[in-house]
């Protein structure tokens, strides 16, 4: 976008232009919130159903998994199976999903990183692995601070060491 | 609120809270437009980003009125870092840093210690001492606080060097820490309880101890100490003494008589569920 043009559009924001040309330009930069995860028909379960799209809350202190967070560290761990082709790799890999209002879960994404943050390569089977027990997973619950109508966005970190699971961050 | 509370109910405390949110304010605030020139990019980018924060954090429309700004005013540090905010929160680690970093380019002496502080956050110690060790030694830089307040930087410093088999200099960062205080009105919230976890892992009972009595001293509504306090005694055959400060941890973390836990520690934290289960020790 060209400077002119941009310079339009902010003094179309900074005076109050209608909703609609707003969303028009929104609409144009992103598709949704940060943290939100759009539909793949490739790779998502199409009965998973969100309650309302429109307002994905932030689920990092709105969702736990059974009643404790140890309760998560003990899941995962007992369905994490090693295997000596994860071993190369060291760094984390973050799993991110949706959970609806029901507590249901899906849209499921993960992405692999170095301690740095920046992006880093992981045996695939490894990172499908660390997904599917995240898939697994069917008790959460929110806490007493989150709004029980909302839908929320969630991440599991886990941090592995020569390919085995070190700590389990949320 | 109630946290709040608790520590304005702590005589001791009353001037932690007045630091924390000045530095806090001076750090992570965003300023003033006015000190950039008149239609300068810096001073658009500014007025932006005041309307970028209108909207909720990493909404759309937030994020296209920082992406302007940032369009317009590319030397305008704190609309990149208050860009990144939300995709750390969300688990968006690596677009996060990659935001971040703009800023950090820019004004390291600003934005180094937010960066350090979700590689902590995330376990990435070797990444949060790096950052740190720049911020302190190389760039000089003053006083910082975790994003909320909570902790100084230097608390987080003297963790991560523990978690990296360094708990000497760990603690020797925390102690030289709360030493050169102006006065112990400086003392953080949880320094104390940092000094005496140190300890306690590198096995130094009667230090760790003294350091949970004066984190208790300052702040009797918090249930870890009482915990680690509670281990230490134990661990000296003063099982009743241990009893007690174990069932004044859980009687804190159950809000019997007000108080409240932190989880800021990481591998240091304390559950619930830990200080039931070594109540139950002592009580068979």
């Amino acid at each position: 976008m060209g400077k002119c043009a941009l310079l339009i559009l902010l003094v179309c924001l900074l005076v109050g232009c209608g909703i609609e040309e707003r969303e028009t330009a929104v609409v144009k930069s992103y598709k949704s919130d940060v943290g939100y995860i759009l539909f793949d028909p490739t790779v998502d379960d199409s009965t998973f159903k969100l309650c309302d799209s429109t307002l994905v809350g932030s689920g990092r202190s709105s969702l736990i998994y059974s009643d404790s967070k140890s309760a998560l560290q003990e899941a995962l761990l007992s369905q994490f199976k090693f295997k000596p082709a994860y071993e190369p790799f060291s760094g984390l890999v973050v799993v991110r999903f949706l959970a609806n209002c029901n507590k249901k879960t899906g849209r499921f994404r993960a992405q692999s990183l170095d301690f740095d943050f920046s992006q880093k390569e992981c045996p695939i089977d490894l990172k499908k692995h660390l997904m599917a027990i995240v898939k697994e997973l069917e008790n959460w619950n929110h806490t007493t601070r989150a709004n029980q109508d909302l839908d929320y966005s969630k991440y599991i970190n886990f941090k592995i060491i020569n390919g085995k699971i070190e700590r389990i961050l949320q | 609120m109630g946290r709040l509370s608790v520590f304005f109910n702590s005589r001791k405390l009353i001037l932690v809270p007045f630091l924390v949110v000045t530095s806090y304010t001076s750090i992570y605030s965003q300023g003033n437009c006015l000190i950039y020139p008149e239609e300068s990019g810096e001073r658009i980018a500014c007025e932006l980003s005041y309307r970028a924060v209108e909207y909720r954090q990493g909404s759309r429309e937030s994020q296209l009125l920082f992406d302007a700004a940032i369009e317009i005013g590319p030397k305008y540090a704190w609309g990149y870092y208050e860009k990144s905010v939300p995709f750390f929160k969300r688990g968006l680690l690596n677009e996060g840093v990659r935001i971040l970093n703009k800023a950090i380019a820019l004004e390291p002496k600003r934005y180094l210690s937010y960066r350090a502080y979700w590689y902590f956050s995330h376990q990435s110690y070797s990444a949060c001492i790096a950052d740190l060790e720049r911020y302190y030694v190389s760039l000089n830089g003053p006083m910082d606080f975790t994003p909320g307040g909570d902790m100084e930087m230097k608390m987080l410093l003297g963790l991560a060097y523990a978690q990296t088999a360094n708990l000497i200099k760990g603690i020797a960062v925390v102690q030289d820490r709360i030493d050169t205080y102006q006065s112990e009105a400086y003392v953080g919230s949880y320094d104390y309880h940092v000094l005496g976890v140190l300890h306690f892992d590198n096995r130094q009972l009667e230090e760790a101890a003294r350091a949970f009595e004066k984190q208790i001293e300052l702040n009797e509504y918090f249930a870890d100490s009482y915990y680690y306090l509670g281990l230490i005694k134990r661990y000296q055959g003063e099982e009743i003494e241990a009893q007690r400060l174990l069932q004044e941890s859980l009687d804190r973390f159950e809000g019997r008589k007000g108080g409240h836990s932190f989880s800021g520690f990481l591998d240091y934290n304390v559950n619930k569920d830990d200080v039931q289960s070594e109540l139950a020790k002592v009580g068979s």
